[in-house]
């Protein structure tokens, strides 16, 4: 219930500085952007002779965008052969797309599935499950990432793309709750129904409850795409050798030229390519995850 | 006779699996097996085997395989030792407590007063409040490419333009003003995560109340001490709570501008913990594993009673609606 429907009259100094300060943050973001658009687009003598100014007509290239085809490229091992391999931005991308959308999927699988169970049957399991969740939001247990580097290994899941799924299919966090409490208003009028018509449990799951929740699922699944998508500590730590976008927009960044670091204006063209796609997504999504975001992660 | 009993078990079998399928009891154990072992593994026994780890040593022996010996407290002396002879260690500490203090002091308060902004639609609330969730879906290697990038193309040039100065090293080389330009890029890159929540937390407040408040000659600013900071500040305590236990893994982005090789003068402790995971390759890497967990199990232990006690204190002190 958004209740202000301000007029100017209701206008202080205190919304005014509000106003300055918000549009000294939004014009160095949207300079930031826009600078970066324009030298994604410059020669990299222009660049260097003038960062700031904005390219005379022969100074304008496209190159930068189909170098990055080539200078994107990560070295890594391959457990069949001792010879080093490079993998490019085509495979980044899929790597990327495995990592994020697997992830986001088993995560909001596994979490949908405990929060159905722990909702529609209660019982002293249900209230342990509830419990762990509880308790390792509350706690803050801090670096053990040493350990689980050690069970990755342990497990032969080091290095594996399909390890971080099984890392990542955890229900204890936030959005448990919040599938919790959206099960919980569901009528139980729609399972009794089914089961009289034979419906087996199973059934009843994937095909009424999944169904209503269907929304604040796929919210939850954009949401955590996005996350893995962007992510690139987990990638650089767990599974090196097949890096995905972010791991190759960070390997980019952080080479000094002498070291056959790249160019700014590559970098920046690499960047403004990787985030142009993000971007589209959360235009087009925009309201729907804005809107959905409560307070501690969304609301259905 | 012996048949007619194993009959009947059976038929009783039978029947309580019927009985048990009903209630859905196969569905429940099937549907929770699976994530309960995961939580099993990746939960219980990741932190136990890191409490465990922080009292032993790897080593490569001369065959190169790696060797585990239980060393007592020998990894906590190490870090205490490090404390009371390395100078980037108390840096580390200092530099931490600059993020936890721009966290507390600077975003949050100024991430609830943009809320009220947005929550009172001001002129261009709507594009203000995208811009500002903005770089949370935007991956934040994106934003540091394009900010470094910026800063020292655009500030040597600026420098030696305006102030005749030239900066040899840049801006990112050189400590003090890579620790600055850090502490720019953290205070403009992390209000995103928060304003949609404090503009959530906002939405319930009373219609009556800010009216009543009006009608009394309350000013805006005090409306929103008094009205809108107490309705949201069960997210604030949240998210500063969230801040100051991950004071100690804070690595306020210095991987992402530095890799492993930043500065000691701009360590944090958080990147101090990071780096000993990510220098290295292999068993040389993996023989740092026992003083990471000695770290992150002190990091746990100063973590904990900050965590809660700051909990207490924010809410005990916090503002109450009037």
């Amino acid at each position: 219930m958004m209740l202000v429907h301000s007029n100017k009259k209701d206008f202080s100094w205190f919304s005014g500085i509000l106003l300055a300060l918000l549009t000294l943050f939004s014009f160095g973001l949207v300079f930031l952007l826009l600078w970066a658009l324009m030298s994604a687009f410059k020669t990299s003598d222009a660049f260097d002779l003038d960062a700031l100014a904005f390219p005379a007509p022969g100074q304008w290239t496209f190159s930068n965008f189909t170098e990055i085809w080539y200078q994107m490229v990560i070295e890594v091992q391959n457990i069949f052969d001792p010879n080093p391999h490079y993998v490019g931005v085509d495979v980044m991308f899929l790597y990327s797309l495995v990592y994020a959308g697997g992830c986001a999927f088993v995560q909001t699988f596994t979490t949908v599935t405990m929060a159905y169970i722990s909702a529609r049957y209660p019982s002293p399991l249900s209230k342990i499950i509830d419990s762990i969740v509880l308790v390792t939001l509350i706690m803050p247990v801090v670096g053990n990432t040493a350990s689980l580097l050690q069970v990755m290994h342990f497990l032969h899941l080091y290095d594996n793309i399909l390890g971080a799924f099984v890392m990542k299919c955890a229900f204890n966090n936030v959005y448990y709750f919040i599938f919790r409490a959206a099960f919980s208003r569901v009528p139980r009028d729609y399972a009794e129904s089914a089961s009289i018509d034979g419906a087996g449990h199973f059934h009843v799951y994937t095909s009424i409850y999944l169904p209503i929740i269907a929304p604040l699922f796929w919210t939850i699944f954009l949401l955590l795409f996005i996350s893995y998508w962007n992510d690139y500590q987990v990638p650089y730590l767990f599974f090196p050798d097949q890096p995905t976008l972010a791991l190759g927009l960070f390997a980019l960044a952080n080479y000094p030229i002498q070291n056959g670091g790249k160019l700014p204006t590559i970098q920046i063209a690499s960047g403004i390519a990787v985030f142009i796609p993000i971007f589209i997504l959360f235009m087009a999504f925009r309201k729907k995850i804005m809107s959905n975001i409560d307070e501690g992660g969304v609301k259905g | 006779m012996e048949h007619d009993t194993l009959t009947f078990n059976k038929k009783s079998l039978t029947a309580k699996w019927r009985k048990l399928s009903t209630k859905g009891v196969p569905f429940y154990f099937a549907m929770a097996f699976l994530p309960l072992l995961q939580f099993l593994v990746f939960y219980i026994i990741v932190n136990f085997n890191s409490v465990l780890l922080a009292f032993r040593s790897l080593y490569i022996t001369q065959e190169g395989g790696l060797v585990e010996e239980w060393v007592g407290w020998q990894n906590f002396k190490t870090i205490f030792s490090l404390f009371a002879q390395e100078k980037t260690m108390l840096i580390s500490l200092a530099n931490s407590a600059i993020f936890l203090a721009l966290d507390l002091f600077i975003i949050i308060p100024l991430g609830v007063m943009f809320a009220y902004y947005i929550y009172l639609k001001r002129p261009f609330a709507e594009l203000f409040k995208t811009l500002l969730f903005m770089p949370s879906v935007i991956c934040s290697m994106v934003f540091v490419i394009f900010f470094k990038d910026f800063v020292e193309a655009v500030v040597p040039a600026l420098a030696e333009k305006w102030f005749n100065e030239i900066l040899i090293l840049g801006v990112f080389n050189d400590p003090s003003r890579g620790l600055v330009a850090l502490m720019i890029f953290y205070v403009f890159i992390s209000f995103s995560g928060q304003i949609l929540l404090y503009v959530n937390a906002m939405s319930a407040i009373s219609k009556p109340s800010v009216e009543a408040a009006k009608i009394d000659g309350a000013s805006e600013f005090c409306i929103f001490l008094h009205v809108a900071l107490p309705s949201c500040w069960g997210t604030i305590v949240s998210l500063a709570v969230i801040c100051i236990a991950a004071v100690v893994t804070n690595q306020a982005y210095l991987f992402s501008f530095y890799g492993n090789s930043a500065p000691g003068e701009i360590f944090t402790i958080g990147y101090y913990q990071w780096t000993l995971l990510t220098k290295g390759k292999g068993s040389e890497n993996m023989m740092n594993y026992p003083i990471a967990s000695a770290f992150g199990l002190l990091s746990t232990v100063v973590a904990t009673p900050l965590t809660f006690g700051a909990k207490w204190l924010l809410h005990k002190l916090g503002p109450k609606e009037e």
